[in-house]
């Protein structure tokens, strides 16, 4: 499993892909305040990333990945 | 290049040049229905070859192509000259394609920018109907002007933006944007993958076209995201790594300059009067250094978040790239007055060197440009002191390195340099360097246009069109690379090679001619030298004919090619695994022969795989391996060539073979008794064997075998059939290269000539009559140990003459092959051997199964070919 959803965290763990978007995209409805962990990211597919910079949610940390951070940093904090 | 590719390009080139000429005449007759529809098939035909191949740059082209065909077919766009003009610019992209696949084997990817452009120029040709989607698949929308494609890059952070700008680029930068279209997670695309991977990524960052719908209405597999990606790889590269989505892709160059934008916070307003004011006097006076130190200063005594200081960075960043290029510092430091970011606007990403001939590295130039300057000074000083002349050399002699350094070639500084020696003035060495820097022949790089100095708000800023017209022309005055290879109607190469047999006959007159000459006239000399020109035109002759029989070479794998396919789907439906191996498929023969063999060779093939070939649980149960090998296997031995189709499956039972062909009448009861096992197995191509499904099913070959050995006898081949039980079977076909010309040994019977094929015929001896046996009714007689039937040509025939004997009483008898016996074919005389062609009998003598056929002979006479098979 890509992403691991917890109680109030998702933690997502090496290349996210396109199948996770609509489980993602439920459960940031249900939860709204949700932290994301992206640490241990490599990449994610940009459905995933489109619903994140829809959701906005609280990245709690950013991917180790320094290329995936460049990208990922301006789109989400926006 | 593989055959199938070689043919693509002959065929293309075919059918390009059809619709060249169908749009010409279609530009005359602008109604004519067949001919649209001609062409639109044309075109689709094209396109479809394309697409066997990867040559997406191709097919994008010949699909827009065909899309804007259909319209016209179908009446919904009228065919116009326009429309013409773009289908004849992209069919010859298309042909300078076919070239390039020519020369390389491949397609680069440079091609790709120009075929997207031409597919688009096809695409706008054909009217958006109303009831379509807003934004057609494959039209782009409207280009945005030069300056929008460059927005956003005030985003980049300036640490990277000042590497990026401080940065060796060879390519110059490049901005990619990249619009996936909204559906394109469902093909499987993955947008932020692709512009992570961009070549020479140096920033890239990601945008929604639009607001963010609420998380309730969402559609996560909507793209609406748009990538930007600053590069510094070429243009060429970015096109390849974009290849397949080159519609959604613009790829704008970025002038260096274009990323110098100061940030920050303005503090107040504009109070840094004194230091333009004193930046603007170092500026003017060319003093550089000055300029830096002030900066410099200014720059550790300020807030780096200030926007002041990001301009200050940049100023220092682009005195350290540009140094020359005063025009933009003077603007950078007019920003600071106004706090708006200055419009540097050169398109070139340097600006222009006057003594830069060649590019060195910028380091290098600064270097020397200073140094130059400092020398000028030197030259300029005046003050008569003794020295003078050595300080002139001095500076002359690192004048002329620094102008090395930078790529000049320094002609005439010689001669300036005698001129101050001798005035003891160094006026006439900077003349000189005046003139050559005015002078300055133009270089690699384009001018750079006068900088614009303008307030953001004013006008846009000039940047080269991108979709420049493109044309593919090849005009009559180009040079044109024709193909090498060129289709001819194979009814010209018979004509040919017909006319060449006509060639071969009638030079065989020639030496029926110098016998006449010597036998009838009497002149020896005129014989011989008959003799000797009859050599020549053999020689040229036989050259002549091996040179059509060339053209007419077809390789065998035209004929094998379909096999693998064949064998994988047969095996497949049978449940066997059969590996097919093919050899030799390169071994050229006729183009008759090679077509003549398909159809055998299949049937061949096919019988192998359904009886031949046990399954694979039979083969493991054998200790074989479950996968059966199938071997075909081409190869030339002297002028035949030889085809071996070998199976490893559980090969041919003799004893069931004998037993049915007696029952079926094909042998009798005494034959049944002393045929060989070898002799056995090849009753399977007996016709009486072939034909009966019992036989089939009994005893596995024998389905269409006769057919085969039919269609082998007809083009004068031969059949072979090893076999051996629990091991495999072997079946070799010997052909014939090439049926144009045979070789026929012609023979005398009561005074009439025949002709028989030399490859029936095994050799010729003379028989004394006393060794001649009578066994009942039958002649034979004992050649080497073995015993041959003898049979009486004229008797054959039904001539009622005997046997004409030599003088010494010794018969002539012809050891012939029939089937896989030998037979002494008693004749009156031997005579030579001759090369003719072979006419078949026609009209009513072609129900005469004794000939082959007939052959014009050298003098005129008619030789009448004897089918040995038929005749005993």
């Amino acid at each position: 499993m890509p992403i691991e959803f917890q109680k109030k965290a998702a933690v997502f763990l090496g290349i996210i892909g396109v199948d996770e978007a609509e489980e993602l995209l439920e459960w940031l409805q249900k939860k709204p305040k949700a932290r994301i962990d992206l640490s241990a990211c490599t990449h994610l597919h940009p459905a995933d990333l489109q619903v994140l910079m829809a959701a906005k949610p609280t990245i709690s940390q950013w991917p180790e990945d320094v290329s995936l951070r460049a990208w990922l940093e301006p789109a989400l904090t926006k | 290049m593989n055959a199938l590719l070689e043919q693509f390009i002959s065929e293309s080139r075919e059918c390009l040049q059809d619709i060249g000429e169908k749009l010409m005449q279609l530009e005359d007759a602008p109604g004519d229905k067949d001919l649209v529809n001609e062409l639109f098939r044309l075109v689709h035909t094209l396109k479809g070859n394309s697409g066997l191949f990867e040559f997406p740059t191709m097919t994008r082209v010949l699909h827009a192509g065909e899309d804007l065909m259909d319209e016209v077919r179908n009446d919904r766009v009228a065919f116009s000259r326009q429309i013409a003009d773009h289908l004849l610019d992209s069919m010859d992209f298309v042909g300078l394609l076919c070239d390039e696949i020519e020369a390389s084997g491949g397609l680069l990817a440079s091609g790709m920018g120009n075929s997207v452009r031409l597919a688009k120029g096809l695409r706008l040709l054909i009217p958006v109907k109303a009831d379509l989607a807003a934004e057609p698949a494959g039209v782009a929308p409207p280009a945005p002007s030069p300056s929008e494609d460059l927005e956003g890059l005030d985003g980049i952070p300036e640490a990277v933006r000042m590497e990026a700008y401080g940065m060796d680029r060879p390519a110059g930068l490049h901005l990619v944007r990249y619009r996936p279209a909204a559906d394109c997670f469902y093909q499987g695309a993955d947008p932020l993958h692709q512009a992570r991977q961009t070549p020479g990524l140096v920033w890239g960052w990601l945008c929604p076209r639009e607001p963010w719908p609420s998380l309730e209405v969402m559609d996560a597999y909507r793209c609406v995201l748009d990538f930007q990606v600053l590069t510094a790889a070429p243009l060429e590269v970015l096109e390849e790594h974009y290849r397949y989505v080159l519609e959604q892709v613009k790829i704008v160059p970025v002038p260096g300059l274009r990323l110098v934008l100061p940030q920050g916070e303005p503090n107040g307003g504009p109070v840094y009067q004194d230091f333009v004011a004193e930046a603007m006097g170092f500026l003017t006076a060319g003093n550089l250094r000055g300029l830096a130190k002030v900066t410099q200063a200014l720059l550790d005594r300020s807030n780096p978040d200030l926007w002041l200081s990001s301009a200050l960075r940049w100023l220092v960043a682009v005195m350290v790239r540009e140094p020359e290029n005063l025009a933009a510092l003077k603007a950078l430091i007019g920003s600071l007055n106004t706090f708006q970011p200055p419009r540097l606007a050169a398109v070139s990403t340097a600006p222009q060197d006057p003594l830069l001939v060649v590019g060195c590295d910028p380091a290098t130039a600064v270097t020397a440009h200073a140094t130059i300057a400092i020398q000028r000074t030197i030259l300029a000083i005046d003050d008569g002191s003794p020295w003078q002349r050595g300080r002139i050399q001095a500076a002359a002699a690192t004048l002329s390195l620094c102008l090395k350094a930078l790529g000049h070639q320094e002609g005439g500084m010689g001669t300036a340099l005698t001129a101050a020696l001798a005035a003891g003035q160094g006026a006439p060495v900077i003349t000189w360097l005046d003139g050559l820097i005015s002078s300055a022949p133009p270089t690699k790089q384009l001018p750079a246009p006068p900088l614009e100095l303008l307030p953001v708000p004013l006008a846009e800023v000039p940047v080269p069109p991108v979709e420049g017209e493109v044309k593919f022309g090849r005009r009559a005055e180009d040079a044109q690379t024709g193909p090498k290879s060129l289709k001819v109607d194979q009814a010209k190469v018979d004509r040919l090679m017909n006319l060449i047999g006509e060639m071969v006959v009638s030079k065989n007159a020639l030496p029926y001619l110098a016998g006449r000459a010597e036998s009838v006239f009497g002149v020896r000399e005129l014989s011989r030298e008959i003799k000797a020109q009859y050599s020549v035109i053999n020689r040229i002759a036989e050259e002549m004919q091996d040179a059509i029989m060339q053209v007419r070479m077809m390789p065998v794998s035209f004929v094998f090619q379909r096999f693998p396919r064949l064998v994988r789907d047969t095996s497949r439906k049978l449940g066997k695994e059969v590996n097919l191996v093919l050899v030799g498929e390169d071994t050229q023969a006729d183009k008759n022969i090679i077509e003549a063999l398909g159809d055998p060779l299949v049937h061949i093939v096919r019988n192998s795989l359904d009886h031949g070939f046990e399954s694979p649980e039979t083969r493991l149960a054998a200790g074989k391996p479950a996968a059966g090998t199938l071997t075909l296997r081409a190869s030339q031995e002297s002028d035949r060539v030889v085809i071996e189709v070998e199976d490893d499956g559980k090969g041919i039972d003799p004893l069931v073979i004998k037993r049915k062909a007696y029952e079926k009448g094909v042998i009798d009861e005494a034959t049944l008794e002393r045929i060989s096992d070898h002799d056995a197995i090849n009753l399977i191509f007996a016709p009486g064997l072939s034909t009966t499904d019992v036989v089939s099913d009994l005893s596995g070959r024998g389905v269409g075998m006769d057919v085969v050995r039919t269609a082998v006898e007809k083009v004068n081949g031969s059949l072979r059939l090893d076999s051996e039980q629990g091991k495999g079977t072997r079946l070799t076909l010997s052909l014939p290269l090439s049926m144009a010309v045979t070789n026929v040994m012609i023979i005398e019977a009561d005074g009439q000539t025949f002709g028989l094929p030399m490859q029936s015929v095994i050799e010729t001896v003379r028989v004394p009559r006393s060794r001649v046996m009578h066994i009942k009714n039958t002649q034979a007689t004992v050649l080497r140990g073995r015993i041959v039937a003898l049979k009486s040509l004229n008797e054959k025939l039904g001539i009622a003459a005997a046997p004409l004997a030599n003088a010494d009483g010794e018969l002539a008898v012809l050891v012939v092959r029939a089937g896989h016996e030998q037979v002494g074919l008693i004749v009156d005389q031997f005579h030579e051997t001759a090369d003719v062609i072979l006419k078949p009998m026609s009209g009513v003598l072609s129900g005469l199964p004794a000939y082959v056929g007939s052959a014009l002979m050298g003098d005129g006479s008619v030789l009448m070919i004897l089918n040995v098979m038929e005749i005993l």
